[in-house]
């Protein structure tokens, strides 16, 4: 059992204005409005590390207040990036716990995926409470792709921007808006690595056309195959937040849906694809709108790799 | 399954709504024609679930036509 209770956000303050990069490459203002959808693009200052964002978001959680335990209580933490401090070694949990100041006893690891990283995160985080003496999971995700994105790529450059949030799961609910985590459905197919991958030179390869056909014909099926292991109709779920790859993605997956279309929600237009983090930037608005009984989330992405799961009031 | 040129229109709408599909020739260039790279990508998508075939992107630059993707899906298909 397991309660995601508390999400909280850093977006940092300094930002590409998306409308001028896209000029560079020839593109027009109502192709970045509708169909990418990121109008600022955030950027990590400099000196700025991925563990900053990351202590940035666990310190705008409600420590010791609201319901909120102390940071103390803090029993594993999960750290979703593939761009973590320096060379990735030691892992960026190691450093995050240090800079946020969580306990030594502390179980942290990071977790390698991409935009599928949140909905894989929960699971790992729900499963993670079923250990005696774990009580709270602190979620993480925080992968800023400006260290890897080559500017001049027009297929990437126009999409990414950096943010990180933390979310507490525990294994009770801790306030009257705490999400129960369900049981989600999984999918990987590296058969599809080559499409979204970093080359040798260390910058982020897209090949967006077979990302656009992965996300629009995999991640559909999966929503229909969560519904049906619910054996519940699309019409229950109060909203869906699908990672927020593109706006022309979330219109490709949202239209096999046309009942519900309206329920798909879009908002990166001041955070641009921040991988990891779109579906919690997202959720820490929704968790707050009781009236909203369940909610659907999925991501997809880099592995390719796909995960959905339905959050219920509790 | 074939596509026949009424069914390819009806995808192409649903692609990129804005433009006028009926003023679209089978032999105009799609990007020529208003459609942007994700505009293809989805007309691409929704023909290849219809006819149940995988277009291989070796194969998609020579599709720049309503006229070729109808020729290259019926053969496929």
């Amino acid at each position: 059992m397991g309660y995601l209770n508390f999400i909280a956000c850093h977006v940092p303050s300094k930002t590409l204005d998306n409308l001028e990069n896209a000029k560079r490459f020839g593109e027009d203002e109502a192709f970045v409005k509708q169909k990418l959808g990121a109008l600022k693009l955030p950027r990590l200052e400099a000196g700025e590390d991925t563990s900053d964002l990351a202590a940035a978001a666990i310190n705008a959680l409600p420590w010791g207040a609201s319901g909120c335990p102390e940071k103390t209580e803090v029993d594993a933490l999960v750290v979703v990036t593939q761009n973590g401090d320096g060379q990735g070694l030691p892992h960026t949990s190691a450093i995050v716990q240090h800079k946020a100041q969580l306990s030594n006893n502390v179980i942290a690891f990071d977790m390698s995926l991409g935009c599928s990283g949140y909905v894989y995160g929960l699971t790992v985080a729900k499963s993670l409470l079923n250990i005696p003496t774990v009580r709270n999971v602190l979620l993480v995700t925080c992968d800023p792709y400006s260290k890897i994105i080559d500017e001049s790529d027009r297929v990437t450059a126009l999409l990414f921007g950096d943010a990180a949030t933390a979310s507490l799961i525990s294994r009770e609910p801790l306030n009257d808006v705490a999400l129960k985590v369900g049981d989600g459905l999984h999918g990987t197919n590296g058969a599809g690595a080559e499409h979204l991958m970093r080359k040798p030179d260390g910058l982020l390869f897209m090949n967006g056309r077979q990302v656009f056909n992965f996300a629009s014909t995999v991640v559909p099926k999966q929503i229909s195959a969560l519904l049906g292991s619910y054996g519940i109709e699309s019409s229950d779920i109060d909203e869906y937040i699908l990672h927020q790859g593109s706006y022309a993605i979330i219109d490709a997956i949202s239209r096999r849906f046309p009942e519900v279309q309206s329920r798909f929600s879009k908002k990166m237009e001041a955070t641009g694809n921040t991988v990891s983090s779109t579906i919690p930037l997202m959720l820490a608005e929704s968790i707050k709108d009781t009236a909203k009984k369940r909610i659907l989330v999925s991501g997809f992405g880099v592995g390719l790799s796909w995960a959905s799961l339905i959050l219920e009031r509790s | 399954m074939k596509i026949t040129e009424e069914q390819l229109r009806g995808f192409l709408q649903t692609a990129a709504s804005s433009i006028d599909h009926k003023n679209i020739a089978l032999t105009a260039n799609l990007s020529d024609s208003g459609l942007d790279s994700l505009d293809i990508y989805d007309l691409i998508v929704m023909t290849q679930e219809h006819c149940g075939i995988e277009i291989p992107d070796a194969d998609l630059s020579n599709l720049k036509t309503l006229g070729s993707i109808l020729d290259y899906c019926n053969k496929s298909a």
